[in-house]
This record gives structure tokens, sequence and C-alpha cells, in this order.
């Protein structure tokens, strides 16, 4: 029964990691093997403002905007000019990008794990056995921003931009679509939902710089699923056709 | 208002177009025929900026607009009805025209008059805006393609074979479509294959062969003489 709910809040992290992911995947055709680094820094945004005194929500929505930011320059900097290229490049860019996010997170943070303190510590009882409430807060939050992540993309003006770009992102252009901005904040929404993910689960595990890899795999793994999960959205449907 | 000067473009390496040249006035109905394959669909997309040329100028609105991304293109009053339609599948008849409608200085009243204009030409639309666009049928992803377009309140429409495959009733109401747009004062450059609807509803047309503009004429001329198009198109 815990290992059921153990998976349960699991899977919803990962989950949360992987519809970051998929977003950025579905929609820029861009592998992002440096995702599970924004991760890993999203959760050590998170320690940084624990440190300096800062509440757990606060460092939840702080790590979430400074990832938001960060993911921002990189993709102006390094995927922006690769557009149209071969999806080679923007995968050993992304994949650079992950080399030097980890060494800048082990330089920076150095190598003893941290540990980010949950804000409840209470427990309940099941079936004779203790469960935190710590992890079916982590269960539902990650299940309300990806019901957020939904209606935004069903509801607001920017999320059928976003799909619209997914499904032709030349005709997006022709309808008047900033469709270059639109990838920009495709790849920042993706990033602060990892960050978020990161400081949501920061607390069951320690924050060290391999955090990212680690959680990666599984991701891809995960991500795999998740593109079937969506619905109606981008990344199930026909792949977008390039012009031509 | 629009005019394409000395057009070169390149899809690769091979030279598709060769010194393309051709103008439309505010609110004029220009045709542009040519057989298969001689580059009319590579003239519009040069023009909406998706093909950029390697040498000559696009002119739009007296202002130099070669080189100027797509997107903005289409703010300025540019908008294009590709020949393959291009309906986003997934979104919604209601998407669809949503990517057209929210934009800087629609507001709710200009909304619902775009939307009450296009549903008054294409009632049908109305009955499936709910439905996804891919589950809509030839005729009616075409009807949606220009309503799309209209939602972006063009100056001018681009508009590449809108009657490619579609039944002979359609293509009646398509034409209507074109002749109310103009009424409305919106330029059409209009790319088609059947040429009795080209020589009725535009003003000028200009006939292509091998990636230049070979022949300029007003309609009514080349509707009494049919010996220039025997010689273009072969029909």
């Amino acid at each position: 029964m815990i290992q059921l709910l153990n998976g349960l809040v699991n899977g919803m992290i990962l989950a949360l990691v992987a519809s970051g992911l998929t977003l950025i995947f579905g929609i820029m055709d861009v592998v992002n093997f440096a995702h599970g680094e924004l991760y890993m820094l999203g959760a050590y945004v998170g320690t940084t403002v624990l440190a300096a005194g800062g509440s757990f929500w606060l460092a939840l929505g702080v790590a979430s905007v400074t990832i938001f930011c960060l993911g921002a320059a990189i993709q102006l900097v390094t995927l922006r000019p690769l557009l149209g290229r071969d999806p080679l490049a923007t995968i050993l860019a992304t994949f650079g990008l992950s080399l030097v996010l980890q060494n800048y997170a082990l330089w920076q943070y150095g190598p003893v794990a941290r540990k980010i303190q949950e804000p409840f510590t209470g427990h309940f009882r099941i079936f004779q056995l203790e469960y935190p409430w710590y992890r079916i807060i982590i269960a539902v939050l990650s299940a309300a921003i990806m019901l957020a992540l939904w209606l935004f993309l069903k509801r607001a003006t920017w999320g059928i931009w976003i799909r619209a770009t997914a499904q032709d992102r030349t005709m997006a252009a022709a309808m008047g679509i900033p469709v270059p901005l639109v990838h920009t904040a495709v790849f920042s929404l993706g990033g602060a939902m990892a960050a978020a993910s990161g400081v949501l689960y920061g607390p069951l595990v320690g924050v060290d710089q391999t955090l990212g890899p680690g959680s990666w795999w599984s991701g891809g793994w995960a991500t795999s699923a998740a593109r079937c999960w969506r619905p109606s959205s981008s990344a199930c449907s026909s792949r977008s056709r390039r012009s031509g | 208002m629009l005019a394409a000067r000395d057009v070169h473009a390149f899809y690769g390496k091979s030279h598709i177009l060769h010194g393309v040249s051709l103008e439309v006035r505010a609110g004029e109905v220009v045709g542009l025929l040519g057989r298969n394959g001689v580059g009319k669909s590579t003239t519009l997309k040069t023009i909406m900026g998706l093909v950029r040329p390697a040498r000559g100028a696009i002119v739009f609105d007296g202002r130099d607009v070669t080189g100027v991304a797509t997107h903005r293109l289409a703010r300025l009053g540019l908008a294009w009805v590709p020949e393959d339609r291009r309906i986003f599948p997934s979104l919604s008849v209601w998407e669809n025209l949503r990517t057209g409608l929210d934009r800087a200085g629609v507001g709710h009243a200009k909304r619902a008059d775009l939307l009450e204009k296009v549903f008054r030409y294409f009632p049908l639309l109305a009955e499936r805006r709910y439905q996804a666009g891919r589950t809509l049928s030839g005729g009616e992803q075409q009807m949606l393609a220009i309503a799309r377009a209209m939602m972006l309140e063009p100056k001018i429409i681009l508009l590449d074979e809108p009657t490619e495959g579609l039944m002979p009733r359609m293509v009646g109401q398509i034409r209507e479509i074109i002749e109310t747009l103009r009424q409305d004062g919106v330029a059409i450059l209009l790319v088609e294959q059947s040429v009795p609807l080209t020589l009725a509803v535009s003003a000028r047309v200009y006939i292509m062969e091998k990636g230049v503009v070979r022949h300029e004429a007003p309609a009514p001329a080349l509707r009494a003489d049919d010996a220039v198009i025997r010689r273009y198109l072969g029909v």
C-alpha cells in the first residue's frame, strides 16, 4: 500500500518534469538534454532562498521564475540560432549545456548534497503505518500544476498560439503568431515546470549536481507516456509540416 | 499597393523564380496563371516571407518588406490562403479563427463583427465551430482557410488554388466569396488552374512561364483573345 502511494507520488513528479520536456519536444522538436539540469538548478535556487530565510513557498516561486528567465536566456542564445538546422545540432547544444550547468552547480554549490526542509512534517496513519502529509501535497500540487497547464493550453491566447505553432509553424506565422517568441516562451515554461518539480521533490532526496541526469533518464521514459497522455494537444497530433 | 520587383528565389540549388515582377493595386483582384511548376505558388510564398528572395524586392504599402518576418507581414495586412489549406488539424473551427483574432487592437465589438461577418458568409462554419479542423471536408476546410485569413482584416489575400479538388457547387461559392471580398475593398492575388474562373473575377491577369511573368493583360482582353491562353496554357 505504501509502495503504491510512493509510486503515485513519484509518478506525479515525473509527469510534471516530463510534461515540461514534452512541451519543448512537441513544439520545438528540440530534445532538451539539459532539462534535468534545469530541474536540478531549480532545486538549488530553492535551497538558496531557504538559506536566505525564505519560506518553502517563496522558494518554489523564486525557483520557477528564475529558471523561467534562465530558460529564456538559454533559448535565445543557444537554440534560436539553430532553428531549422539538423536536429543533431540542438541535441549537441543541449547536451553541452547540460555539462556546463552540471559543472556550474558543482562549482557554485560544492559536492555536498543540500537538503530542502519540507513545509509540512506531519504524518498520518494509514494501514497501521505512518505516511508523511508532504508526499500527498506533492502529488496534489503536481496534478494542480499540470491541470493549470492543460487549461492554459486549452483556453488562453498563448495556449492557442502554442498549439497552432506545434501543429504547423509556417501557417502559424502566416496568421501573425510571433513564432520565435512562442518558442522562447515554451522553453522557459518547460524550464519553470522542471524547476518547480525540483523544489517539490527536493525534500525527498538530497539536492546535488547529479540530481538532474539521474532524473533525466526516468524522465525520458515518462515522456513517451506523457506524449500520449496530453489530450487534444500538440505532441500527439500529426507533425508540423515544414515550409516547402 | 503590393509589388514584386525582379524577384529571384531558390529552393536549395534549384532556381525557381527568375525575376518575377508584378503589381496589385488596392482593392484589385489580379489573376496569376500558368502551367504547373512555373513558380506561381512560390511567388506567393516569397511575397509572404516564407521563401527568402535571393535578389529583388517586395514592396507593400510603399514600404520595402523584403526579408521581413512572416508574422510581421501578417500583422501589416498580408494574408495567405495556401493551396493545401493548412487548417490546424487539432484546433477546433473556432480556435482556428482565433489564431487570427487574438491580436492587438481587436476589442469585443470588433471580434463580434468579424465573426458575424464570416458566419454570414459561411453559415456552415458556425454550425461546426466546436468541431476539430481535421474533421471538416475539403470544401469546408477551404471555407475555413478563407474565413481564417479574413480574421486578420487583410488589405490583400494571396489566394492559392482555392477551387482545387472542390465540387462544382463549391466553385460557384468560392467565386461569390471573391466577389464579396472585392466589394469590401480587399485586394486578391489569385493563383488558379481554372482559367474561366480567373478571367471572370480578375481585373488583370499575369501569365507565368518558367519562373518569369511572360504576359500581362486586362482580363476582358484575354476573354476576347484566347490565342494567348492557348499559347501559354495549352487549353
